[in-house]
């Protein structure tokens, strides 16, 4: 059922994107690794478990202090050469580029997640499903409103609301996180109404239905600031192109085919411009994962962002560079899932395999 | 030739549309019959109204249309007094349909051929869509493409292979009138000839009116057998074709005829001085006076009817009417 | 004959750029921006507010956490100013002991006409003994009643005496008013309120001249030089943040900062990627795939996270950081739309015909390709502005950034680590954040008004 054409396209961009992931989390390490950072976390944190089993080994009990030191010395020097830390610093760098991708990056240094664990790769993994969930709701919103939103003043081509559209698109220039302080300022510090960031109310509800209604109440501003900074351009640019689509030929084909209004606006105005709508949201959605990262700080919203901007106010290096490797996995999939959409929805794409 | 039999009877088609600028007198009182197997050459420069004309009959109106009045008889009926649902449901497609200019982008890019010309069946006669699809194939290989490329997207064919699919679909709920908007202007001269040469097989198959829309007189004597010419908006001569090649009477037409570079004579082409006018602000009397070279007072201050000069022989000239 | 023909351009594309209202007000706003940074470099010279930025002692004579000065509009009172009462201008009365010591008194007046009370009192000595002497200090209220404040031995030559964080004093106070008033105020009475409210239920300033007294047995050579400052609770045209800077300093300053950050990368950012594209175009082949490969990349590498990460591993000034966040944001997508466009001009006959007569590669790219593809690109330049003073705003606001420059982003960070939106401080947000609107909209609207020229198909939509 699925053309064979499409399937080669997604494998070749799979695995496209995949190298790219590689190279880019390389390049990550080295410019981490510039200082020796990683080596040194690497390193400490190597000795720091080796002591610890040691001490903790029964089998190693009975022994002087300056004995058990001994063995600590010689365990942690084949351990070095097993992880490659001997080696120079570009063949380093694989080592700590393979631990980065998989966020194998030990533990932390001042951070722990809500569980008590110290180790890199949970406190992360802990923090995603609430970035993922603020984040997708999002921009679910925004590209359908963004999308209705367009076609509705498109119809409604030079009259006064179309106009007002069109003077505020220019606000979109503004990030969310400062549409988020102002909604901060009215909503909380002028009305107290709505809370100024957290996740859920505290102490948190038993009750799951509360819970979750307390959840909701929470990501109402950090959800309304995205959606208004990407509100007026995103409709603006959307209506733009369906007037511009909508002169198209077929269109005129259509209509006189004896096209019922509907069909002809569904399919030979809308369908034609999904794809340059999909670009147009590409560039968008990959440029605010980085803004999302200022959004949740601004909510104390306990995602990947609020956990960067905690790391980096210590410093907390192994945490930072985790940091980096995940959002070069979440940009990975942002990036496939968009040219799998794209190709999706325009088959020049999938016949010439991209 | 013809039948006999009128298909088509066009009564004072007026249209006019809103510009920045002013309003357009896009189309005037046009007048016209087409009998059935007849082939209707309406030639004319660019920007003279034959393309609104194409439009005008399928009601295919710009969003920024004045006045659309007139009477238009599909075999007796008038269906301009059809409203809009009414109108869609029984005359477009299936009593009148139309091949656009520069079928490039006729079709929609990110559907496939085989469903599009396939798409007026399902709409109009209700049509389950693997038997439209398998007619729009029928057609398809008719027009002398291999039946597969139904199963490509318009991107894949090439101008002349458009061409064709856009004349398949334009038959497949089998019209009596097909509206030819400069169907081959955008190709070369070989496949200009396939086309011309298949639209006179079919025209025969299927006995088809058509409304053929050029700016090319050679072309539009290929296959007409009547002739309408239009100069800024305006019917100006309407005969038989065999009359019109042989005897123009208007000046506009004759300016035509003249500018046709021949093959077998050493005559120089001429060509007609001036510009076609504005239609928002169109020269008073005969739209035409201000470049014709037999224009004197009446010309100018009182504009000519369609004087009848011979069987089914209309000019709206005053050379033919009140006399000089 | 091309070069008049270029500026003969330039002068045709800013007439139908005013033509625009929207540009209109957007060149306003920038040119209000600019003299406004010029203004800011000249008179205050950049090394010196680095330097008063960062000292404590350069604001010590300003109130903490100030309103500006106009929101007395909204309140509808006159609200405190500061008033520095120097013990020099007092009335003096020296008498000499028989050890030889002095037993000195000074007296100072000052007028109160405020209709709210003060934020602050702090006494400043600036003298020098001896012995360490006691000072005794007198409030004298406009009714002539006078409140023994303090007997205070001097620590140091300069020494402060914190007024408002007395508890004893302010015990005694409250003591003093529910004795005048007959029972317990509606108000909580602190020092402030307590020197300067009318002995009634409610708070009311009592207006008039108030004098302070200091006494004090001196040696002969002993000197006591002291200021009263009695901080209010406004402060010039922006107010005053938590370490008593004048916000308008960062204001002003932040405007050269952020024009100059937001320009540069645009600019630089713009013609880069415009170079990159150009190349990438041009010559084809493998340099073409190389360059491809570098943008996919580019697009999965994390731009802010590793801007954080550079800027918390290592020490790095704003010059370090414009030229990572250029170099991260060249191989942008945008490069696709130059390539392509390249691609195109290539094939056009008359680079063909310059090629014929023996014109360099160079000369090609730089007479024929740029001024084509340059044009449309100015208009994204320009609205890619704001995105670049967002971000320096941004890194400030996370605490990263030149900790050194006060900028707008910084102030906000200030604002909120200082609790501004719990006590709501609205001022102390909302100027950087009007600033950082206020430029972002100039820009906006110059480039939307800039694209509408450049694309013919936009004009009639």
């Amino acid at each position: 059922m699925i053309p064979k054409g499409f399937l080669k396209f997604v494998a070749k961009r799979t695995v496209l994107l995949l190298i790219s992931l590689v190279i880019a989390v390389y390049i990550s390490i080295l410019l981490a690794n510039f200082g020796g950072l990683i080596d040194e976390m690497v390193k400490s944190d190597l000795m720091m478990s080796i002591t610890m089993n040691v001490r903790n080994n029964p089998a190693y009990q009975g022994l002087t202090a300056s004995e058990r030191q001994k063995i600590i010395d010689s365990l942690y020097q084949s351990a070095l050469e097993a992880r490659g830390l001997n080696t120079p610093f570009l063949i380093r760098s694989l080592y700590h580029l393979k631990n980065a991708l998989t966020l194998d990056l030990g533990t932390a240094l001042y951070l722990t997640s809500d569980s008590g664990s110290k180790q890199v790769r949970l406190i992360i993994l802990e923090r995603l499903p609430q970035t993922i969930m603020l984040f997708t709701t999002v921009t679910i919103i925004n590209f359908f409103t963004n999308l209705l939103g367009g076609l509705l003043i498109a119809r409604k081509y030079g009259s006064k609301i179309d106009r007002v559209i069109a003077a505020l698109a220019p606000t979109s220039v503004i990030p969310g996180w400062v549409y988020g302080i102002f909604l901060i300022l009215i909503f909380y510090t002028w009305l107290h109404v709505l809370p100024p960031g957290g996740l859920v109310d505290y102490p948190p509800p038993k009750d799951p239905l509360i819970y979750f209604l307390s959840v909701l109440k929470h990501m109402v501003l950090p959800m309304l600031s995205w959606i208004i900074a990407g509100l007026f351009l995103g409709i603006y640019s959307n209506r733009t192109f369906f007037l511009i689509f909508s002169t198209e030929d077929y269109v005129e084909v259509a209509k006189a085919k004896g096209l019922p209004p509907r069909q002809v606006d569904m399919g030979y105005v809308l369908r034609p411009t999904l794809p340059s709508i999909v670009t147009g949201l590409s560039l968008a959605i990959i440029g605010s994962w980085g803004g999302a990262i200022i959004t949740e700080t601004v909510f104390d919203w306990p995602g990947l962002g609020r956990l960067l901007s905690a790391a980096l106010s210590y410093p907390d290096p192994p945490v930072i560079v985790g940091e980096v490797a995940i959002y070069a996995w979440l940009l990975t999939l942002t990036v496939l899932t968009l040219d799998i959409v794209y190709a999706f929805l325009d088959p020049r794409v999938r016949v010439w395999g991209g | 030739m013809s039948s006999g039999k009128t298909v088509l009877s066009v009564r004072d088609l007026k249209l006019y549309y809103r510009t920045r600028k002013g309003i357009v007198k896009a189309l005037e009182e046009i007048n016209f019959d087409l009998e059935k197997e007849d082939v209707l050459a309406v030639v004319g420069e660019s920007g003279c109204g034959k393309s609104t004309l194409a439009r005008a009959l399928v009601r295919v109106l710009p969003r920024n249309i004045h006045t659309y009045e007139g009477k238009v008889f599909l075999n007796g009926r008038n269906v301009m007094e059809l409203d809009e649902e009414a109108f869609r449901r029984e005359v477009r497609w299936k009593k009148i349909s139309i091949v656009f200019q520069g079928a490039m982008n006729s079709f929609n890019p990110v559907y496939k051929i085989g469903q599009q010309v396939a798409e007026p069946l399902v709409i109009h006669d209700n049509v389950e869509k693997k038997e439209a699809l398998k007619k729009a194939r029928q057609l398809i290989e008719l027009m002398g493409m291999p039946g597969i490329f139904a199963e490509r997207y318009p991107f894949e064919l090439s101008g002349g292979m458009k061409q064709r699919a856009a004349i398949a679909m334009a038959l497949i709920t089998n019209p009596e009138i097909v509206i030819l908007d400069e169907p081959t202007s955008a190709l070369d001269v070989l496949t200009q000839a396939n086309i011309i040469n298949l639209l006179k097989r079919i025209k025969n198959e299927f006995r088809l009116s058509y409304i053929f829309i050029t700016h090319d007189l050679g072309l539009a004597s290929e296959l007409a057998n009547k002739v309408a010419v239009i100069y800024a908006g305006k019917i100006v001569e309407l005969s038989s074709a065999d009359v019109f090649y042989t005897e123009p009477k208007h000046p506009y037409s004759r300016g035509l005829i003249a500018s046709v570079p021949t093959l077998t004579t050493d005559r120089k082409p001429e060509f007609i001085s001036g510009a076609p006018p504005s239609l928002i602000d169109p020269p008073s009397g005969c739209r035409f006076h201000p470049r014709c070279r037999f224009a004197w007072d009446k010309c100018s201050a009182e504009e000519p009817g369609m004087i009848k000069v011979g069987e089914d022989h209309l000019v709206r000239c005053w050379l033919y009417g009140d006399g000089k | 004959m091309s070069s008049s023909k270029r500026v003969g351009g330039l002068k045709g594309v800013l007439h139908e750029v005013l033509s625009y209202k929207s540009a209109v007000i957007g060149v306003a706003i920038l040119l209000f921006l600019i003299v406004l940074s010029v203004y800011t470099m000249v008179t205050i010279p950049l090394p010196e507010a680095i330097q008063a930025w960062r000292s404590s002692e350069a604001w010590s004579r300003n109130p903490r956490n100030a309103q500006p000065e106009w929101v007395e509009i909204f309140y509808g009172k006159k609200l405190p100013r500061t008033i520095i009462v120097p013990l020099k201008d007092a009335d003096a009365t020296k008498v000499l002991l028989e050890d030889g010591r002095l037993a000195a008194s000074w007296t100072v007046y000052f007028n109160y006409e405020y209709d709210d009370f003060p934020s602050e009192i702090v006494m400043f000595f600036n003298s020098s003994y001896s012995e360490k002497p006691a000072v005794e200090i007198y409030w004298i209220r406009p009714d002539g009643e006078e409140v023994f404040l303090k007997k205070h031995v001097l620590r140091r030559p300069d020494d402060r005496l914190y007024l408002s964080n007395d508890l004893s004093l302010e015990l005694r106070l409250e003591g003093l008013f529910e004795n005048k008033v007959g029972g317990k105020p509606g108000f909580m009475v602190t020092v402030e309120k307590g020197l300067f409210a009318e002995y009634s239920l409610d708070p009311r300033v009592l207006k008039g001249r108030y004098g302070i007294r200091f006494e004090a047995t001196l040696e002969k050579n002993d000197v006591l030089n002291a200021e009263v400052v009695i901080y209010g609770s406004v402060y010039g045209l922006a107010g005053t943040d938590h370490l008593r800077r004048p916000l308008l300093i960062g204001l002003l300053w932040g405007t050269p900062i952020a024009m100059s950050f937001g320009l540069t990368s645009a600019i630089l950012t713009t013609v880069l990627s415009l170079i990159i594209g150009t190349i990438s175009g041009w010559y084809g082949g493998k340099i073409d795939l190389v360059i491809q490969r570098i943008v996919e990349i580019n697009a999965v590498l994390p731009f802010l996270p590793i801007l954080i990460m550079l800027t918390t591993f290592y020490r790095i000034d704003l010059l370090i950081i414009l030229l990572s966040v250029v170099v991260l944001s060249i191989f942008s997508l945008g490069i696709k739309g130059t390539r392509i466009l390249v691609m195109q001009i290539k094939s056009y006959p008359y680079i063909e015909a310059a090629q014929a007569y023996g014109a360099s590669n160079m000369r090609l790219i730089l007479f024929y390709v740029i001024p084509k593809i340059l044009p449309p690109v100015v208009p994204g330049m320009i609205s890619s502005v704001p995105g670049f003073v967002f971000l320096e705003a941004g890194l400030s606001y996370l605490g990263l950034g030149d900790p050194f420059l006060p900028t707008w982003g910084k102030i906000i960070n200030d604002a909120q680590t200082n609790g501004a939106f719990y006590k709501g401080m609205y001022y102390w947000v909302l100027e950087p954040a009007f600033m950082l609107i206020l430029t972002s909209i100039a820009f906006a609207l110059i480039g939307m008004a800039l694209e509408k020229i450049v694309n013919p198909k936009l004009k009639e939509l």
